[in-house]
């Protein structure tokens, strides 16, 4: 997160790193959980190797500078990288020592955000959330909720002919637990959760049009670093649901408060139209 | 009098107590929120940089190019702010 927020969101830095160099990251998890492949692995690993070999620092959390050849130019621990006052003098000299000749970014910079493709029937939320501080960028997920799940905004899993009722806790969990920004502890997991809730009422509309507004709230205790105690983690949401002529749900939520610990934080929950929405049977068409 | 301001307190109070809001300051409120949000939640300048796709196509460029790789190990996930 903070190479994030701070100099890779820097222009001077962006734009120099764009100028002399092909930029790429990796995640560790992904590596860890075999999602990416063997080759691309295998060349993490050889760069990695290359770095002990000369004797520079080597880690999970670096930026390394690879030459075209491969062989490690030089390495920098995040910790260093993430002050802007270090990474660039340091990118400087390795520039120099390379005698890199600046041009056009390479790669056309697009969203990093990557849109889950949608089965038939599916549909898309996205959750936004950030501190009140604005130490930390904000956090940015996608929810993909089945038939079965967003049915629960337009009656009731138990009874469809009630007028107010509660959505499944789990349901509750899935949704709202995207509703937290980055902190030092970033994983989302269910078993800190120590309840969670939505409940759904029907609003008075003036045309044909339903509506039901949401109310909810997710408590959770959020381990921290070794050495600190947990964090209470507490959200209350607001919303609306509109429920369209074909039966589906468009949903808005808002954090109504948001605290963990002595910190704030805003957050929302959309769903995504149809339209703009990636399916599985558009990118097949696409690819062919 | 003072029943009949007892009771819309109680009415107001089980509307405006949380879980929930009326509807009239719900419809009013939450879209503004919203679109206050969206803009606090535009901005994403770390999508300005001209990332690879995998290390592999990055090692690719750099030969073509002639251009070192600057390549970011990290824990968590860029895409998503969860890193």
């Amino acid at each position: 997160m903070a190479m994030r927020v701070g100099p890779l969101s820097n222009v001077k830095v962006i734009e120099y790193i764009n100028q002399h160099f092909i930029p790429v990251f990796i995640s560790n998890e992904d590596v860890l959980s075999g999602k990416v492949g063997h080759d691309e692995k295998q060349l993490l690993l050889d760069i990695r190797k290359s770095a002990r070999e000369q004797g520079l620092s080597d880690g999970t959390v670096h930026v390394y500078l690879v030459k075209t050849d491969l062989q490690v130019a030089d390495v920098l621990h995040v910790a260093k990288a993430s002050d802007i006052k270090l990474l660039m003098p340091w990118l400087r000299s390795i520039s120099r020592r390379l005698n890199t000749t600046p041009g056009p970014v390479v790669v056309p910079p697009s969203s990093t955000t990557k849109q889950p493709k949608l089965k038939p029937g599916e549909l898309l939320l996205q959750a936004k959330s950030q501190f009140n501080d604005r130490l930390s960028s904000y956090v940015d997920d996608w929810i993909v909720l089945q038939q079965a799940e967003w049915m629960q905004f337009v009656e009731s899993p138990q009874d469809a002919s009630q007028r107010e009722w509660n959505i499944d806790e789990q349901l509750a969990k899935k949704i709202l637990i995207h509703l937290y920004p980055y902190a030092a502890d970033w994983d989302l997991d269910f078993d800190k959760i120590k309840s969670a809730s939505m409940r759904l009422s029907p609003m008075k509309t003036a045309g044909a049009e339903r509506k039901l507004s949401i109310s909810g709230r997710i408590q959770r205790i959020q381990n921290l670093q070794p050495g600190r105690s947990p964090a209470p983690l507490f959200v209350e949401i607001v919303g609306i649901v509109r429920v369209g002529s074909d039966g589906r749900p468009q949903i808005s939520l808002s954090t109504f408060k948001g605290t963990f610990g002595n910190r704030t934080f805003d957050g929302m929950v959309n769903s995504i139209a149809p339209e703009d929405v990636n399916s599985v049977e558009e990118a097949s068409k696409s690819e062919k | 009098m003072r029943q009949f301001v007892a009771l819309l307190f109680v009415t107001l109070g089980s509307q405006l107590a949380f879980g929930q809001l009326a509807d009239g300051y719900l419809e009013t409120w939450l879209p503004k929120r919203i679109q206050d949000l969206e803009s606090r939640f535009s901005a994403r300048p770390f999508d300005s940089v001209g990332w690879a796709d995998t290390i592999v196509q990055a090692a690719e460029l750099a030969k073509i190019c002639d251009r070192p790789i600057f390549l970011f190990t990290l824990d968590g996930h860029m895409d998503t702010g969860r890193c």
